[in-house]
């Protein structure tokens, strides 16, 4: 379970995030809403530990992540700037992070069988199709077989039968019991993946609970829901 | 700490920056000898012979200016975790940042002195051979030699972990590298010329390692052309102690300051 409570960033005069309270349980699919700036991944990096919150907390079943003993066991993490060096082989970079994390060569096989990186364990990275890179992001996410994950945009690049496995895989952690925070601007997709939604603007919390409760005679879409409660058109 | 040192060793492995270090280091050791068969009797201006202490000192101590190739990958390799933004990840693997840190000076340390090993074997083989090709008997006993090869060695191995220093506290790879070139190369030397700087100058890196590799050809032909006082260099024990203390000193601020910035 994730945990924000009144949790806030401010960069220099700049609020990013103001007083954000909100609960991502387990066994289900939560997407991150909000428009472009609206703070998502400002607070999925405070939640991840690389940004101090202002004010606030941020915890991860119960605890800070910079306090979780072995953190890539428990949450695994893909962030759309995070990138690879780039004469590392894609294997090579999944061997550097298990090495790190204390994680066993056999499950590097394993993750890179699971997200496909197998089919070009050996390329360098330098080489990788932007759908490439975005498994083999995935795939260092789950060496710890982590219970917990945290997830911006992960669909970017893939391509829509990519989108499609994504979907599938997704929906599968999540019914093995896991919590899945997943950001989009891919409403329809959303619509397929999510259970829960948390919405957010301009650094504030508009709206977050089931998608089935969101969704009504007035406003039959998320994208509705989306559109209504963030001041987009209709 | 087994599992991080591990992983960065592993690291620095997969890529190809020991292959680069390796042709460094060739490259380096290779130029002494090429130095020493052409003499220092026929430098411009000329300087005694292999044959003389001081001429063998002198073309040994050439090797101790070129500390600063490691020093560069030393930075090359923290600063390109910031540019290929390998950090994110790292630092989700290994939160408590002055773990990572630590672990990188640890390999950084031994790559360090395995560079600077390589190339004073390379250095020692070409002078050795330079030598005998040319039929001088070198001014130093080859115990000697060996020690000040072994000395240029530490100093290398100390200026990696500068290196790595520079490269955690500017993260912006060109920057570090510019810093870290423009310091050695050009501050420390233009500082000589300054009225008093003989007396800062023992205690700056660069005089510490000079101390340590018995180096003052770059000293001397400064206060030769400015008609200033030639500096008095600490005593090869003093310089190391100076040396290590910029060294610890560096390691630390490399591991305190990253703790309290933000990832972005």
């Amino acid at each position: 379970m994730i945990e924000t409570r009144g949790l806030s960033k401010r960069f220099g005069a700049v609020t990013a995030v103001s007083e954000l309270t909100f609960t991502v349980a387990p066994g289900t699919v939560t997407a991150f809403l909000g428009p472009n700036g609206a703070g998502k991944t400002t607070t999925m990096r405070m939640i991840l530990g690389l940004l101090t919150p202002s004010a606030g907390s941020a915890t991860i079943n119960g605890r800070r992540y910079a306090d979780l003993r072995r953190p890539s066991s428990e949450v695994g993490a893909v962030l759309d700037d995070s990138g690879f060096h780039p004469s590392h082989t894609a294997h090579a970079h999944l061997r550097v992070y298990a090495c790190m994390g204390g994680h066993s060569r056999s499950r590097v096989a394993e993750v890179m069988e699971v997200t496909g990186v197998a089919a070009f364990a050996g390329r360098p990275t330098r080489t990788l199709s932007t759908g490439m890179r975005q498994r083999l992001h995935l795939a260092t996410a789950l060496l710890g077989d982590p219970r917990v994950l945290v997830l911006d945009e992960p669909g970017n690049g893939l391509d829509p039968e990519g989108i499609a496995w994504l979907r599938g895989f997704l929906r599968g952690l999540a019914g093995e019991g896991r919590t899945v925070l997943v950001s989009s601007h891919v409403l329809s997709e959303v619509e397929q993946l999510a259970g829960h939604v948390v919405m957010i603007r301009e650094g504030r919390l508009v709206t977050a609970g089931a998608v089935t409760g969101l969704i009504s005679a007035e406003r039959p879409t998320l994208e509705h829901v989306y559109l209504g409660l963030t001041g987009g058109a209709a | 700490m087994i599992a991080y040192v591990s992983a960065e060793w592993r690291r620095l492995f997969a890529s190809r920056l020991p292959l680069w270090g390796l042709v460094a280091a060739i490259g380096s050791g290779a130029l002494i000898g090429l130095l020493a068969l052409v003499g220092p009797e026929n430098f411009q201006p000329p300087l005694p012979g292999l044959e003389t202490e001081i001429g063998t000192r002198m073309v040994l101590g050439l090797l101790g200016m070129l500390a600063f190739v490691p020093a560069l990958l030393g930075t090359t390799a923290v600063a390109a975790e910031y540019r290929h933004r390998t950090i994110t990840a790292t630092a989700l693997f290994v939160p408590r940042r002055w773990a990572a840190l630590v672990a990188k000076l640890v390999v950084y340390a031994a790559a360090g002195l395995g560079y600077g090993l390589a190339t004073a074997a390379v250095a020692g083989s070409a002078l050795f051979a330079a030598a005998a090709v040319k039929g001088v008997v070198l001014g130093l006993p080859a115990t000697a030699v060996l020690a000040l090869l072994g000395r240029i060695a530490v100093a290398m191995a100390g200026y990696t972990l500068l290196g790595v220093a520079v490269g955690a506290l500017l993260r912006n790879q060109l920057a570090a590298l510019a810093v870290l070139g423009g310091y050695f190369y050009l501050v420390e030397t233009a500082l000589l010329a300054l009225p008093g700087a003989d007396l800062v100058y023992p205690y700056l890196p660069g005089g510490a390692a000079a101390a340590l590799t018995g180096f003052t050809y770059v000293a001397d032909a400064v206060a030769s052309q400015t008609g200033g006082a030639s500096v008095e260099l600490l005593p090869a024990s003093l310089g190391a102690a100076v040396l290590l203390g910029y060294t610890l000193l560096a390691a630390l601020v490399a591991v305190a300051v990253p703790l309290r910035r933000d990832i972005t």
